[in-house]
């Protein structure tokens, strides 16, 4: 039996063509197919205007993110930070001061709204003040919300953690998925499988990663894959020509379910690629002939020509505009930046970080005005857990921070909710309050589910039925209900 | 008159069958005749099962009949053992009686009322003993209230372990000259005892005897006292013994089969061949028993069966089949491959005594022929060469596994910038790859590179008045990643789970803020001028240096040390293993012994940890063999890990182990690995004999070649060449010491969605396969075949001197000599290819598919153009991209 990958995507697509209109349902078909349930019915067939990218920017290692967004002023938290942050505290005059539309939220009796991003972010800085960026304050994987003498057994109840907190494999994973014990699947590939409605091309799909293999884009059936692209772009084929293309060709189609699994499954990864390249060299091809300067708009915004993340957020740029009547609707990016464990050297490698990055998204988001599509792409950056509020030497330049929990993310686009601070910020002191052991390791006081859910929701999930993607939802509060304060997307 | 309802029903019937026939006319009751007494029940005893095995607990089983009455019974019976003395008896600690519901027997086998049969079982105890199997004669014996049949004794056999083949242990041997005497001949034993330990299987061959063979014997050393004769009509062949049933029969000094045994075990027999020159003997083998070691499955091997497991062999361990090494092990091997365990065995022995090839020293030297580089940009290119062309190929391949699991990486530019470091790292690793995991933990620990790459160089303890606290990074990573890893497992890799049936964490966060106290006060040990010279000692804690990127590095290269007045040396409470809690006391702090001591302390625990040796295990399989080893397999390979990693046992029990060694794998859909994109290209590289004109050697005036004249030249093979190949590395996607973090390029777990998930299976090496890295990869081999591969940082050379490029002469050869038409010679071309760079996998298994898109694609290329002709080059490239070729099994 000779497989063709295509074969069960088309006849599905030909399937759910014939079928009529759904109703929203109230929980997830469990069945092989799945997807029926969910679907809004007058957006199953979308127009080609009703395009909603997700562009997941995971940063890598754990972010010192409370040296992101850090508090300024005279007030009792900035005091805070500065006497628990020690040799890696930054001052206040070189930070970006953020206007916040709103009072910010913070643990505690504290007030203020006083706050500022790290002084290469001005670019950021700029975004947050003009509204086009959110911060989603003190998030972090959680299971259900704890207090830090349930977490030191002090009250003698047994309570859910999530599984090995602090290690990077395991927290990335649960990140990118939910803080449980076995891996079912992404979020990213979940909420795929779901819109599959809207992604109608069979040729290439909806879930793309800049980033190799990742959890985030792992779906519950296997049936969609990801797709991988190279920093830049696809990587054409060299003298696969005559008598070698043909060849090639031939030996890959001939393996059949009696092959070995994994030389099935290369075989699958070759037929994708092939597959693809067509319609992914013609998307380039349409961007690139668009207008839009691409190369120039990135380096204006200063990002230098080697920067990784600069070129992956480039190559997402042309793949949004070089888009076609015929693409799928909900794409979903999985782009990532290295370098955030910074266990020493922190405040030199971490500076470096966010110039690196505050000139990446600067760049991408000025491409996204430029192509006109800031209003349907949502960036969300985060990372795995925030680090310890205290170092972990005392000499300035070489100390770092260690493997925290609750940090600070960033959402951005046309449609979220920018210039304020959503979730709760933590009174930055320790062995007391949100910290768990003395190092100033925070407790979240929203679960980074809480913040999926709301771009699952804006993607097109109905409210009452993100629970179904994020099981432990059912332990918190909506993230929809009036003052939850984490919807970071603007009501339209 | 009393009425037992047994009886009573008994009477009943007899008064039937007596009304039947008696009687008559009248009827008057004093014509009933007397009862009869009721006859005794008659007890036999029925064999069911005779034999009974430890090892599986299988129990033998009795039964035990009645006939006639009814009754309750109490059975006498005695036991025994076997009556010749020789023979193993079983005795009351071997076993236990017990009646169907497990409850003992006592002195008397009891039967209930009514009650027909029972059954007996005999329950084999566990004891750590090797015993041989050992005989219990159970006769029944007379008492009251009943009587004994014909059948009334059986005879148990207690065996440790059934006679299956993985139940065979294994004892080897190495022919070698007596004591005093000189002479060239050699040879092997093997003896396969099987499971009950009752016979074994002897071979052995010997060449090379000096003087003509009178004579030999088994003997017992150290006395020499002749335990059995071999005899003459017992031999194959001049010099051969071939599956020779030896039963343990007691000679000598020995009056039992258990003494012989015992002595067995302990090594003390030894197989001693007399000459004509050599009357007390001139070479000798002693039997020893090598526990790691399986031996193969005992069906016929075919020639090509023998043949395929050859090159399986040294693809699993060497980074890639050449004919040459081919041929060396099958001149070795008997046609049948019999023998095959030990040729390998000895292959493996012989890769631990040869000296190491130092990364370090080649990075050198080629830092020297190209002096215009900033060498830390370079990174470590002599792995290539080294993958080529090193003959201590299992050691070099057993670092680079090593290298994936102790990761430090040139991706993050502070390793990159220390590039002398990186060799002297990979040394450190390929010095310990046959020593002991334990003293490789140590030596990485105190490697600054790993100090630099995990945080803990200057380290330092916590200071509570300014808020600081040690890096916990390496302390989390000795744990996660290098020893024993996020759960406790069973000595087979399995998840112990706790009574909430949930793994068990080994750490918690708490142990290792604990731990990264232990790994305070690490710093450089020396300090040096940017060239190296003027080494001094350091005394300074904060020293981050000793030259700029392209310098000679001199402290990287060499072990940090403990400045005791940063290392804290309060108590620490660590983590558990088997139910206690490693604490480490507080010492005085005065001394710097105490550090050293304390990390040793720390470091024998994590090794000796129970769930470090089958992490490690499954880690090292994974590497070599198989993704998915067996829970056995693994468990046979924690165990010749022991406590503290003896990794010479280890390479031994996962090469040699059944599940790495049984041909019919091929057939597998799920057996073994998916190449690494580096593996997969060392064994194109080595099988086409990639080279440059840069030689290792001296120059070579008859061609081009040019000398670099390298000092340890006679580590390499002849002809090495310095194997540059910059971008290409980048283009397949995996650089040796180039992961892209600690957790190496895959995860040991990952497991690809779609059939592979949906069972279970793992395969980590998938982790690299995607559509970008996989067009990158056809390029790389599409630029290496056509243009050779030139890296560009070449001066003072020509890019014809530097270039890499791969010899097709074999290839064309292959073509040239297959006698036939162009079939026929593609047939070969492609067959010889299968043969080194896939054990002959698609012939093996009569692949229709790519075996015939090949030939066909073979069959009509040109072979025109030079170097590599049209031809070759797609035969080459379609070995290197496809599907089956990928797989390792």
């Amino acid at each position: 039996m000779i497989r063709n990958c295509d074969d069960h995507i088309l006849s599905r697509r030909a399937f759910l063509r014939k079928t009529s209109s759904f109703a929203v349902a109230s929980s997830l078909a469990t069945n092989s197919l799945g997807l029926m349930g969910l679907l809004n019915t007058s957006e199953a067939l979308a127009s080609a205007d009703d395009y909603k990218a997700l562009v997941f920017i995971f940063l890598n290692g754990g972010n010192d993110s409370f040296n992101m967004v850090v508090p300024r002023g005279a007030g009792q938290l900035r005091a805070n930070y500065a006497l628990n942050r020690g040799v890696v505290a930054l001052s206040e005059g070189s930070l970006n001061g953020l206007n916040l539309q709103s009072a910010a939220n913070i643990y505690g009796d504290i007030d203020s709204s006083d706050f500022g991003f790290h002084g290469n972010c001005s670019n950021m800085a700029d975004m947050f003040n003009s509204q086009e960026m959110a911060v989603l304050c003190n998030i972090g994987n959680l299971t259900a919300p704890i207090t830090r003498d349930q977490y030191l057994g002090n009250t003698g109840e047994s309570i859910i953690l999530p599984p090995r907190l602090f290690s990077h494999s395991d927290q990335q994973r649960q990140f990118q998925s939910e803080p449980t014990g076995t891996f079912n699947y992404g979020w990213g590939g979940r909420l795929s499988e779901l819109l599959e409605s809207y992604n109608n091309n069979p040729l290439v799909s909806p879930l793309i990663s800049l980033a190799g293999r990742n959890p985030f884009q792992v779906t519950l059936e296997g049936e969609i894959n990801s797709y991988t692209l190279g920093d830049t772009g696809i990587v054409p084929l060299n003298g696969f020509t005559g008598a070698r293309s043909s060849m090639v060709t031939n030996y890959m189609t001939s393996i059949d379910t009696s092959s070995h699994l994994m030389a099935q499954k290369y075989a699958d990864i070759f037929d994708s690629a092939r597959t693809a390249q067509d319609i992914i060299e013609s998307t380039f091809n349409t961007a690139e002939s668009s207008g839009v300067n691409f190369d120039e708009i990135f380096a204006s915004a200063g990002v230098s020509a080697d920067s990784d993340i600069g070129n992956r957020l480039k190559t997402v740029a042309k793949m949004i505009k070089g888009r076609s009547e015929e693409s799928n609707k909900r794409p979903i990016y999985f782009v990532e930046m290295n370098g955030f464990d910074t266990h020493a050297n922190m405040l030199p490698n971490h500076s470096d970080q966010m110039t690196e990055l505050n000139a990446a998204i600067k760049g991408f988001r000025d491409t996204l005005y430029e192509q006109g599509d800031f209003d349907k792409v949502l960036t969300y950056m985060g990372s795995e857990f925030g680090r310890t509020i205290t170092p972990n030497g005392n000499d300035p330049t070489s100390s770092g921070t260690d493997h925290g929990w609750g940090g600070n993310a960033m959402a951005f686009g046309g449609m979220v909710d920018g210039g304020k601070l959503f979730g709760t910020y933590p009174d930055l002191l320790v062995n007391q309050g949100l910290d768990v052991d003395g190092r100033g390791r925070f407790i979240p006081t929203n679960s980074s589910s809480q913040c999926s859910a709301v771009i699952a929701n804006w993607m097109g999930i109905a409210e009452g039925d993100v629970n179904q993607i994020f099981p432990s939802l059912n332990n918190f509060p909506s993230s929809f209900s009036q003052n939850s304060n984490i919807n970071f997307i603007k009501a339209s | 008159m009393r009425i037992f309802s047994g009886h009573f029903i008994v009477l009943v019937v007899s008064l039937f069958g007596l009304s039947a026939c008696g009687g008559g006319g009248g009827g008057a009751s004093d014509n009933i005749p007397p009862m009869a007494p009721a006859p005794a029940p008659e007890i036999s005893l029925l064999v069911v099962q005779s034999q009974a095995y430890e090892g599986n607990q299988n129990s033998a089983e009795l039964t035990i009949n009645r006939t006639g009455s009814a009754a309750a019974l109490s059975i006498s019976y005695v036991t025994a053992g076997h009556s010749e003395p020789s023979l193993g008896s079983a005795s009351s600690g071997d076993y236990e009686m017990l009646y169907e519901d497990g409850s003992a027997i006592g002195s008397t086998i009891n039967l209930s009322q009514n009650q027909n049969s029972l059954t007996i079982q005999v329950r084999p105890l566990v004891d750590n003993q090797r015993e041989i199997p050992e005989t219990l004669t159970l006769t029944l014996a007379t008492g009251s209230g009943y009587s004994l049949s014909e059948n009334i004794s059986a005879e148990i056999i207690i065996s440790e372990a059934t006679n299956d083949v993985s139940n065979s242990r294994l004892f080897l041997g190495t022919f070698k000259a007596q004591d005093g005497i000189s002479t060239s001949a050699s040879g092997l034993l093997s003896f396969i005892l099987q499971g009950d330990n009752d016979k074994g299987t002897l071979t052995y061959t010997y060449a090379n005897l000096g003087t003509q063979r009178t004579d030999q014997h088994l003997h017992l050393s150290p006395s020499g006292t002749i335990i059995h004769d071999i005899k003459d009509e017992d031999l194959q062949s001049a010099g051969n013994v071939s599956d020779y049933q030896w039963d343990l029969a007691p000679g000598g000094i020995f009056t039992t089969k258990q003494q012989m045994l015992d002595a067995l075990f302990d090594g003390e027999f030894y197989i001693n061949v007399h000459s004509a020159d050599f009357p007390g003997g001139e070479i000798y083998a002693p039997l020893i028993f090598d526990a790691s070691a399986e031996p193969p499955e005992q069906l016929p091997l075919s020639t090509a069966d023998v043949d395929f497991d050859i090159v399986r062999f040294l693809t699993q361990a060497t980074f890639g089949a050449t004919p040459e090494d081919y041929s060396e092990l099958r001149s070795l091997i008997d046609i049948d491959g019999d023998n095959r365990q030990q040729v390998y065995e000895l292959w493996i022995e012989q890769q631990f005594a040869m000296p190491a090839t130092s990364m370090l020293d080649l990075d050198d030297h080629i830092y020297a022929l190209f002096p215009s580089y900033n060498h830390a940009g370079l990174k470590p290119e002599s792995f290539w060469s080294i993958a080529s062309f090193a003959k201590d190929q299992l050691r070099q391949r057993m670092t680079f596994a090593l290298s994936e699991i102790m990761v430090i990486s040139s991706q993050d530019s502070k390793i990159r910038q220390r590039a002398r470091g990186i060799g002297s790292y990979w040394d450190t690793l390929s010095n310990n790859a046959f020593g002991s995991y334990r003293q490789l933990i140590e030596d990485v620990t105190m490697h600054p590179m790993m100090g630099v790459y995990l945080s803990h160089l200057r380290n330092q303890k916590a200071n509570e008045a300014e808020g600081t606290f040690p890096d916990e990074n390496y302390a989390r990573e000795v744990m996660q990643l290098f020893t024993f890893g996020l759960v406790h497992r069973n000595q087979d890799g399995s998840i112990i789970l706790g009574q909430d049936d949930l793994p068990i964490a080994t750490y918690d966060n708490e142990t290792i803020q604990n731990l990264a106290r232990v790994f305070t006060g690490l710093a450089l040990s020396y300090r040096s001028d940017n060239d190296g010279t003027n080494v001094k000692e350091n005394g300074s804690f904060n020293r981050t240096s000793c030259g700029p990127a392209n310098s000679a590095h001199y402290c990287w290269t060499q072990p940090m040390k403990f400045f005791p007045s940063h290392h804290d040396f309060g108590e620490k409470k660590l983590f558990t293993d088997n139910g206690e809690q490693l604490v480490i006391s507080a010492s005085s702090g005065a001394e710097l012994s105490e550090a050293v001591n304390e990390l040793g302390v720390v470091l024998d625990g994590l090794i000796d940890h129970n769930t470090t040796a089958p992490f490690i295990a499954r880690r090292l399989i994974q590497r070599f063999v198989t993704s998915n080893p067996s829970r056995d397999y693994i468990q046979r390979v924690a165990i010749a890990f022991g406590e503290t990693g003896d990794m010479q046992s280890v390479i031994k029990a996962i090469l040699l182990d059944q599940e790495a060694r049984t041909p019919s794998v091929a057939n597998s859909a799920t057996f073994g690995k998916f190449k690494e994109p580096l593996l997969q290209l060392t064994a194109v590289m080595r099988l086409f004999q990639a080279n440059s004109r840069l030689a290792l050697g001296a120059d070579d005036e008859d061609s081009d070649i040019i000398g670099t004249n390298y000092q340890y030249v006679n580590h390499f093979a002849t002809g090495a060449t310095i194997i540059k190949l910059g971008n290409i590395a980048t283009a397949v996607g995996q650089q040796a010491l180039g992961a892209p973090s600690v957790f190496n390029f895959f995860s040991p777990d990952y497991s690809p969605a779609g059939s592979l998930a949906s069972q279970g299976l793992v395969a980590p090496e998938l982790t690299l396969v995607t559509e970008s890295q996989m067009y990158s990869m056809l390029n790389g081999y599409h630029q290496f075949l056509n243009n050779g591969v030139v890296n560009y940082r070449r001066q003072p050379f020509t890019k014809d001197q530097v270039r890499v490029s791969l010899d097709t002469s074999g290839l064309n050869a292959v073509w040239d000599n297959q006698i036939g038409d162009d079939t026929a010679k593609a047939t070969a071309v492609v067959d010889y290819i299968d043969f080194y760079l896939n054990s002959g996998k698609l012939k093996q298994t009569d692949n229709k598919g790519t075996r015939q898109e090949l030939i066909t694609t073979i069959q009509s290329a040109a072979c025109v153009s030079e170097p590599m002709c049209e031809r070759s080059n797609l035969a080459i490239y379609g070995a290197a991209t496809a599907p089956e070729f990928q797989i390792q099994q």
